[in-house]
């Protein structure tokens, strides 16, 4: 789930795509506002957001399909602002696959070679490769009809990867298919790209395949790049709150910083709850605007009514009771309503807890206590 | 509550029946004749093919015949080729205007013939000096066989998935190779689908024909209208025969031509 | 969120290049069909419009002066009453059309299961068909020595044959017979897209079928009206065939009129200024039909 052996904060890895500063506006809606980003050789890259977020404008203006009205796009150090999608080293997985009806898989695949004008011999030897290389072997004179989605996705693929481009585009590829389905075809997916080599530029709005994936992630939302870092750090330590409930993060508090001293700063949330915090490195205190803690980093102490120590201390204490608890298996979902202010904390014991925490009930007063550096400083 | 719905199935099914009988009467009847050994045509004699045999030794009739294929042909190539393109025109391009450009070009269809005839007639003779004759007739089947060709295949271009002209261009075809390789062959279906329904229609016509034909351009439609003050003959039998079957065929052919399509373009 | 006035120069150079794209293409794709329009249509209504302010010559010439004679002459004389018949027989068809045309639409659609194909080709093929010829078959039919009468008297059922040609009846029933299909196949088309469920949805809200069939199918099947409606009244105003045949020269219409002019008698200003009453109403028809949404159900059941 973590980052892979490409990502080297060290090491210089070639930039294939670059874009720069790029707006492209449709009536009434600013689809991309001003993006830039680069993206390195041979990683797995993807757009994470809601659905119009731009991130599917973004690759069409990448592959091609639509022109930008502002900025550039450089494909391995060239501009290709000029040149239309066919003369681009760029391919794309389209989310209907768009494989064509009248062609059979061999002749899908082999569409693009028949264009650059390979002879047919190794049209057929490179085809067969793809094929292999996509486990669709036996199948290659069936027509589109006769195949299922995750075959169809595959021959798509392959389809676009026999022109051995230097950015591989994927538009939402799994997004028609079934859960089960997704989950087989994502590791099917990171295989073959570890395999080839290629540098894949994924969008998709969903987070634990964006997750599960990719070697980095940019969140955007409205047109603009929120984040971008690996998997990691894009779940342990979103920037903005909107990055960090789309990451599924459930203990969210909104706020402001209200008072700053000795090194640390009050931060009161919008239900009158206090917290003491030292200031963050970047020392940017009035954007702050909430802060976000893991469930599974809350701890939970039995009893406790008396009042909390309102000083700078290593952790960060809250009296409350205990709402609601949901078994879960492996571990327990617990819902604490806080005393002092009307929040649910969510919080993940696992099993193996301690004897106390394992007998408690519904009800009962508790404090949580979360140490202060677990606290995710929020921005936007 | 079961019970009127079959009652009134019943009953619609007898009105269905009717109606059907009362549109196809007239011409199984005159198919009927036309292998009747009866002089005239309107009545049960004996079966016998001689007014066929007789129409192929006739020679006004092979004259005429001949030119309305002629112009049937040409009609069906130029107008689905105009229809063709127009349609691709009209359905990817947008421009002010667009409406009004749709809406005149059914104007060709809808108007009675007689207004499109008599103006075409002034036209040709009065303003741009077109011979009467092939020239003219082509030119006038052509303008109102076009816009049907362009309304079938823009009715097929709304149900299809464009996506596969944007995956081609992306995957290094230029617009004009897609067209060859990707759009042009899921259109086969319509374009053979109007060309079908096209020749049927210019092979009939008669009305604007008439108007612009001048003298000595004897299509077959003319011809059986000329030989129409004689009443019944076992000729208009045949001939008429051989025009129904022509469209059956053409409604044929593009029933079966849709049906294929179908099955290769389904995804 | 940026406005787009905020775009700097390079923007409007890129506007630019779309339009001229957009010219283009327009260019190459849309150029015959325009030039067949503007030269094969607006502008012989144009010619015919201008040559009905003209004077007719003898022997069919014309005399290029401007006048308004062709006008008067239509107002009054005859041809007045001549367009109002042939305005109303259109109406009576194209309201037979309907009455006999819904139950079948309806019964293919509803009804019509695995069959439904070959009903349609029934009903197709007659609508493609030589119209001359069906029109000569139903005359067959009908006439004095005609099939109809000869069972007929055959049967024992009348002693003299019925005279139904060069009747109102006679022209009435050739126009439905003619233009019936192209009222029953955009009806039909218009029938298969409606939603099944608006209709349970209906029944379950209480209505009976007949109020089912009025208050929600027949609505919703307007777009089916309007086109079959455009298909039968329009070309049926102006039709000079089936007058012709049917009525002889007691019965005459608009467009039997215009045909005389042009080819018996040759004159061509009176004929123009006819052609072009009828053409102007037919388009006036045609706009408003199509505001009120004919047009898709139009092109939907091509």
């Amino acid at each position: 789930m973590s980052g892979s052996d490409t990502q080297n904060a060290g090491q210089q890895q070639a930039v294939c795509l670059e874009i720069r500063d790029v707006v492209k506006q449709f009536p009434g809606v600013t689809a991309v506002d001003h993006i830039s980003l680069e993206i390195e050789e041979g990683e797995i890259f993807s757009f994470l957001g809601p659905s119009g977020c731009g991130k599917s404008t973004l690759l069409r203006v990448v592959a091609g399909l639509e022109n930008q009205d502002q900025g550039d796009v450089l494909i391995a150090g060239k501009v290709v602002n000029d040149l239309p999608p066919y003369k681009r080293d760029c391919s794309t997985v389209f989310q209907s696959h768009a494989l064509f009806p009248h062609m059979t898989v061999a002749d899908n695949i082999g569409f693009g070679l028949v264009e650059r004008k390979i002879p047919k011999a190794e049209i057929k030897k490179r085809v067969q490769a793809k094929v292999d290389l996509v486990n669709m072997g036996g199948m290659e004179d069936r027509f589109p009809h006769q195949l299922s989605g995750g075959q169809m996705q595959r021959v798509a693929l392959a389809r676009s990867l026999v022109l051995e481009p230097t950015v591989l585009l994927l538009d939402e590829p799994l997004a028609a298919l079934d859960r089960k389905l997704r989950k087989e075809m994502q590791v099917e997916l990171k295989r073959i790209q570890r395999e080839v080599g290629t540098t894949f530029l994924n969008v998709t709005h969903d987070q634990k395949e964006a997750l599960s994936l990719s070697d980095r992630i940019a969140v955007m939302k409205d047109g603009v790049l929120l984040q971008i870092g690996t998997p990691n750090e894009i779940y342990e330590t979103p920037r903005t709150r909107f990055v960090a409930s789309f990451m599924g993060a459930s203990n969210i508090f909104v706020g402001s910083v209200v008072d700053s001293a000795d090194g640390n700063i009050t931060f009161k949330t919008e239900d009158g709850l206090k917290v003491t915090l030292p200031i963050p490195a970047d020392g940017a205190v009035d954007q702050i605007s909430g802060f976000s803690v893991h469930p599974e980093l809350v701890e939970l102490q039995p009893g406790g009514t008396d009042a909390l120590p309102t000083g700078p201390a290593a952790d960060v204490l809250l009296a409350g009771v205990i709402k609601e608890i949901f078994y879960l298996g492996d571990f327990s979902e617990i819902s604490v309503q806080l005393n002092d202010a009307d929040i649910k904390l969510t919080v993940y014991i696992s099993r193996s807890c301690g004897e106390a925490e394992a007998k408690m009930t519904q009800g009962q007063a508790v404090v949580a206590r979360f140490p202060a550096e677990s606290m995710n400083i929020l921005v936007g | 509550m079961k019970k009127k719905k079959r009652i009134a199935q019943k009953i619609l099914w007898v009105l269905s029946i009717l109606t059907l009988v009362f549109l196809w009467a007239p011409m199984i009847l005159i198919i009927v004749f036309s292998f009747s050994n009866n002089k005239y045509g309107s009545s049960w004699e004996g079966f016998t093919l001689k007014w066929y045999v007789k129409l192929l030794s006739n020679d006004q009739v092979r004259d005429a015949l001949t030119r309305s294929l002629i112009i049937a042909g040409v009609t069906v190539v130029v107008a689905t080729f105009i229809g063709t393109i127009t349609a691709y025109g009209l359905y990817k391009l947008n421009f002010r205007g667009k409406q009004f450009l749709r809406t005149s070009i059914l104007l060709p269809i809808v108007f009675p013939s007689v207004v499109t005839g008599s103006a075409l007639l002034v036209f040709f003779t009065r303003l741009i000096h077109i011979p009467l004759g092939y020239p003219s007739i082509i030119i006038a089947h052509i303008v109102f066989c076009s816009p049907l060709a362009v309304f079938i295949i823009l009715g097929r271009m709304q149900r299809f998935d464009w996506a596969w002209e944007e995956a081609a261009l992306d995957l290094g075809a230029t617009p004009f190779r897609t067209f060859l390789r990707v759009t042009g062959p899921q259109l086969l279906p319509a374009i053979m689908a109007s060309a079908m329904l096209i020749f049927p229609w210019s092979f009939d016509d008669f009305v604007i024909t008439y108007f612009v034909s001048g003298v000595g351009s004897t299509t077959l439609p003319i011809y059986v209208f000329s030989q129409l003050r004689f009443g019944a003959t076992p000729v208009i039998n045949t001939i008429g025969t051989l025009f129904v079957t022509i469209t059956m065929l053409g409604m044929l052919a593009v029933y079966f031509s849709q049906k294929m399509g179908n099955k290769k373009s389904s995804t | 969120m940026p406005v787009l006035d905020e775009v700097p120069g390079s923007q409007t150079q890129a506007k630019k290049r779309e339009k001229r794209k957009l010219a283009l293409n327009m260019a190459a794709y849309l150029s015959p069909i325009i030039v067949i329009i503007v030269v094969f249509v607006f502008a012989p209504l144009a010619i015919i419009l201008f040559f009905s302010f003209m004077k007719s010559g003898p022997y069919g010439s014309i005399i290029y002066t401007f006048t308004f004679e062709n006008i008067i002459a239509m107002a009054g004389g005859g041809y007045g009453k001549i367009f109002l018949q042939s305005v109303y027989l259109a109406f009576q068809t194209n309201f037979l059309c309907i009455l006999f045309g819904y139950p079948i639409a309806y019964y293919i659609a509803r009804f019509g299961g695995k069959r439904k194909v070959l009903w349609i080709f029934m009903i197709i093929v007659p609508s493609w068909s030589s119209y001359l010829i069906r029109l000569y078959a139903l005359k067959t039919l009908v006439g004095t020595k005609g099939t109809l009468n000869t069972v007929l008297i055959n049967l024992g059922l009348i002693s003299e044959p019925l005279q139904i040609l060069y009747t109102n009846f006679a022209v009435t029933m050739a126009l439905v017979f003619a233009w019936l299909p192209f009222m029953i196949l955009p009806i039909y088309a218009a029938l298969e897209g409606l939603d099944r469920s608006v209709l349970e949805a209906a029944a379950d809200l209480g209505a009976t079928p007949f109020r089912r069939f009025f208050r929600v199918t027949l609505p919703l099947t307007r777009g089916g009206l309007l086109a079959g409606s455009i298909l039968v009244f329009i070309p049926t105003v102006g039709e000079w065939l089936v007058p012709s045949i049917f009525g002889g020269s007691k019965i005459m219409m608009a467009g039997s009129l215009v045909a005389h002019k042009f080819t018996q008698v040759g004159n061509i200003p009176q004929g123009s200024s006819l052609a072009i009453m009828l053409a102007a109403t037919l388009v006036l028809i045609l706009y408003l039909t199509i505001k009120w949404g004919g047009r898709e159900a139009l092109e939907k059941a091509l």
